[in-house]
């Protein structure tokens, strides 16, 4: 097993794997703040519908 | 619950262990396979997120069916999305494996046209909700058409295979060694590999259908 070096492969397979869940994560968060926004902006609306 | 982090967590802990796990483990020696039988850790949860990814579509369209919100259409065409999204991976990630193994891309197995008949199935779902203007009349004709592709799926990739005279999957006709046969080690990182990347599955789906509601002004509440 030593000799195969086989977790060398399994290192590079893990940072592609981490760097694909950490873009996952910032797409994640991005979504969340534009969803607030959204839900700030309808809120906004409402307010002046009603004066 | 669905809103919180730490599936998403679970998720990338358990693929990321079933990478690098997957690698480490001693496997049986077994003749044709040798080491390429790392490759049900991979291959295998791609099948495994599509079935969940396509039920979840089943049980949205089924609720649409049942209430007419515009909310639970969107889930179902997401999911339907999703699921065909991990069956394409399962397809190519398969056809990859038989090539070094059984000699070709595609042979005549029965789970194989299966598979490539109910991605079909889930094919002409896509085409006909683009081929459809009028959202309500679009949401209400793909969830009924949805209960009858899921028909298919479960026939073709559950059913049938079974049934066959021979296939060269496990499990399957002809073919007496099951999952119920499986490595005790490899049980250790297949049953983490598949849950790891169902969660995943779901995660793309979330993120996919937070966009599109974003987009189409549709409220998604909870999820």
């Amino acid at each position: 097993m030593e000799s195969d070096k086989f977790f060398v492969v399994a290192i590079v397979m893990a940072i592609i794997f981490t760097g694909l869940a950490v873009y996952l994560f910032m797409l994640d968060r991005k979504l969340s703040r534009i969803e607030k926004r959204q839900r700030e902006m309808m809120e906004e609306l409402k307010r002046k519908e009603q004066e | 619950m669905i809103k919180s982090m730490w599936w998403k967590f679970l998720g990338i802990f358990l693929v990321l262990y079933s990478i690098i796990a997957g690698l480490l483990i001693e496997v049986p020696a077994l003749p044709v396979i040798h080491q390429t039988i790392r490759n049900l850790f991979y291959h295998v949860p791609m099948w495994f997120s599509m079935f969940f990814m396509l039920g979840t579509s089943l049980v949205f369209s089924i609720r649409y069916l049942s209430g007419f919100r515009m909310k639970d259409d969107l889930i179902a065409s997401g999911a339907a999305n999703t699921g065909l999204f991990m069956g394409s991976m399962g397809l190519l990630t398969g056809m990859i494996w038989a090539r070094f193994t059984w000699g070709d891309f595609w042979t005549n197995d029965p789970q194989l046209n299966g598979a490539a008949v109910s991605m079909m199935a889930y094919l002409a779902y896509v085409v006909l909700r683009g081929s459809i203007d009028e959202a309500a009349m679009r949401a209400r004709i793909s969830a009924v058409y949805n209960i009858f592709a899921f028909m298919l799926l479960v026939i073709f990739l559950g059913v049938l295979p079974r049934l066959a005279d021979s296939s060269l999957h496990p499990g399957k006709g002809g073919n007496t060694s099951t999952m119920g046969g499986l490595d005790p080690m490899m049980r250790l990182v297949f049953f983490p590999a598949a849950i790891g990347w169902i969660l995943i599955a779901f995660w793309l789906l979330q993120l996919h259908n937070r966009r599109r509601a974003l987009v189409q002004g549709v409220k998604l509440n909870n999820l």
